[in-house]
């Protein structure tokens, strides 16, 4: 499918700006119409050939630069139950790479050159989220600890308690990545998202961005949201004994139970820049702006800048040694 | 280049202005880059070499004389050798400031910039008296290190200990080992600068973990359904703090004739 402009027929797309779908032709707001699509292998606007691969449910047909969705892909079974939708735009996505690799030096000549940096793609990234009740029993035995010094003599005064503990923890919507193609860190690092802007699934927030299906069901990925579960309930537990100099645990019950498992599209940029045979990822989180990645360096300026700043320091250094033994 | 040259703006700007402090130097200055000139005319000899105690040729004198001589107008301060054979002798200190005060040393001044080094060939001992600049000058570590290797020399060879001695302590005392130490610091800190700036530069987070443990708790606190600390038992223990002592030593003191001196003895 595809959502074309009422007013003048262009591909209409979704504005995180103004957060609501717009025309990049006439400017027209909110003047949608949508189009059924043409299946998975042609353009539904200029009948060019499309190549998804097996998880792609949007993308931007390479002839006419059409975004198109590919509702075979998102309804059904595959239809996610919740969107997020894109509220950092393109421009501003770019301004945050400049804005914090800008004053690096040893980035490479066009890493942040508008040409590469024109290539940044949004896309949707499926996720899924797990609700849990969790309890924690804990039992263990606490010592505090005391030091005083009188005269020449330090004493030390231990003092043990038996440490009793029972929290329910409710967690909610602990986001777990169901990309393949997504690297699992970099999708935990671009955490958190602000719940508060989910919506019930809407197809239009998709047209303008890419998009990827989900490519494996809730159970062959619960580990990692069970895993960050127990952290939680774990730090949270510590952090009611922080009192204590040491409490060596007793006995010890976490206790994890499923509620609900969602499926939603989170939002995020992705730019790629190739440098030297290499490719260095960088995502950042499409509603928040917090952005993930290690810069390529560029060794030539590496050694430049720091040799100049080697030779500039020793000549500063002889020219004030030799105006000290001529004063 | 336009980065490059941005961000070394300061580095280049502070050279250009150092260059044209040098340069407005090396037009003004009247400053006398030559030898010291001895200014003490009231000085009672001119000999600096008194072997007493005969452990020197006569040509050994000579040269240690000719020595003492080049090396007191590189370091502006007189440099006296004695030698003596006395168990008698009850405080080479006294001694040695008593021999420097009557005969007026001093390179810029009576009891001015120098120095007396006196062994006692008797008893074995020495000691290296200072006077003036080279009193300021002189530490207890350094006084300790110029005469424990003079010391460690003076038995197999006299002549090449109070060598060793004068170019020593005329090294201690001119600007040329200054000089050769700013060098190698000259090369080290920009070296250990260089290396912070790459690295600090080449510092390359990829990002940093923003949620915490309440990130995805519903309303953001867990229900704490048991909490309990029961107290069991306590106990004390107790231990004596030893308490460190330090060392101490040498100074300046004030002699007979009312001169401060500095220095430090030895044995041989």
């Amino acid at each position: 499918m595809v959502y074309k402009c009422l007013n003048c027929g262009a591909n209409a797309i979704f504005d995180p700006d103004k957060g609501k779908m717009y025309c990049p032709h006439c400017d027209g707001i909110d003047s949608e119409q949508l189009q059924p699509g043409a299946g998975l292998n042609s353009c539904v606007v200029c009948g060019a050939p499309v190549e998804p691969d097996q998880y792609t449910s949007a993308t931007k047909c390479e002839h006419c630069g059409s975004y198109m969705i590919f509702e075979e892909r998102i309804t059904g079974e595959r239809e996610p139950h919740l969107i997020l939708p894109f509220k950092v735009s393109k421009q501003k996505a770019k301004d945050c790479l400049k804005e914090k690799f800008g004053k690096k030096l040893f980035i490479p000549d066009g890493f942040l050159k508008e040409a590469s940096l024109d290539k940044m793609e949004g896309i949707y990234v499926p996720f899924f989220m797990y609700d849990y009740d969790c309890t924690y029993e804990y039992s263990g035995t606490g010592k505090k600890v005391r030091r005083w010094r009188s005269g020449n003599t330090e004493y030390t005064e231990t003092s043990t308690f038996q440490v009793e503990r029972v929290m329910d923890v409710p967690f909610d919507k602990i986001p777990v990545d169901a990309s393949i193609k997504m690297e699992d860190g970099a999708m935990d690092l671009l955490e958190p998202y602000d719940y508060s802007a989910l919506e019930a699934f809407q197809t239009k927030y998709m047209s303008g961005f890419l998009g990827e299906m989900k490519n494996m069901e809730p159970s062959e990925v619960e580990n990692r949201a069970r895993h960050k579960a127990k952290a939680d309930a774990e730090s949270l537990m510590r952090g009611t004994m922080t009192e204590y100099e040491a409490v060596t645990p007793t006995r010890q019950n976490l206790n994890l139970i499923g509620k609900r498992t969602q499926y939603a599209l989170l939002p995020v940029w992705d730019y790629t820049f190739r440098y030297k045979g290499k490719d260095y990822h960088f995502k950042l989180n499409g509603q928040t702006g917090k952005l993930i990645g290690a810069t390529p360096i560029s060794w030539g300026k590496a050694i430049g800048y720091t040799a100049t700043m080697f030779f500039g320091l020793y000549a500063v250094l002889g020219l004030l040694l030799n105006i000290l033994g001529g004063l | 280049m336009k980065k490059y040259f941005k961000h070394f703006a300061w580095l280049y700007g502070l050279l250009a202005i150092l260059l044209v402090i040098n340069i407005v130097i090396a037009a003004t200055s009247q400053k006398q880059s030559g030898p010291y000139v001895r200014t003490n005319a009231d000085c009672l000899t001119d000999e600096r070499v008194f072997d007493y105690a005969d452990k020197l040729s006569a040509g050994e004198e000579e040269m240690l004389r000719n020595l003492i001589a080049e090396q007191e107008k590189k370091c502006g301060c007189d440099i006296v050798i004695m030698t003596v054979y006395d168990p008698e002798i009850r405080s080479l200190m006294n001694y040695a400031d008593d021999f420097y005060d009557e005969n007026k040393f001093g390179y810029n001044k009576p009891w001015g910039d120098g120095c007396i080094y006196v062994d006692n060939w008797a008893t074995g001992d020495v000691w290296f008296s200072t006077c003036g600049r080279v009193e300021d000058t002189y530490s207890n570590s350094m006084i300790r290190d110029i005469v424990d290797e003079t010391c460690s020399r003076t038995n197999a060879d006299p002549y090449k200990a109070y060598s060793y001695f004068v170019t020593t302590m005329a090294s201690d005392m001119t600007f040329e080992l200054n000089f050769a130490s700013f060098g190698i610091l000259g090369l080290v800190i920009p070296l250990i600068v260089s290396v912070i700036y790459l690295c600090v530069n080449l510092a390359n987070n990829k990002g940093k973990k923003t949620t915490v443990s309440t990130t995805y708790v519903t309303s953001g606190v867990p229900n704490m359904r048991v909490k309990q600390d029961i107290f069991l038992h306590k106990h004390t223990t107790h231990r004596t703090i030893q308490s460190s002592s330090g060392g101490g030593g040498g100074g300046h003191h004030i002699s007979s004739g009312g001169i401060s001196h500095g220095g430090g003895g030895g044995h041989h």
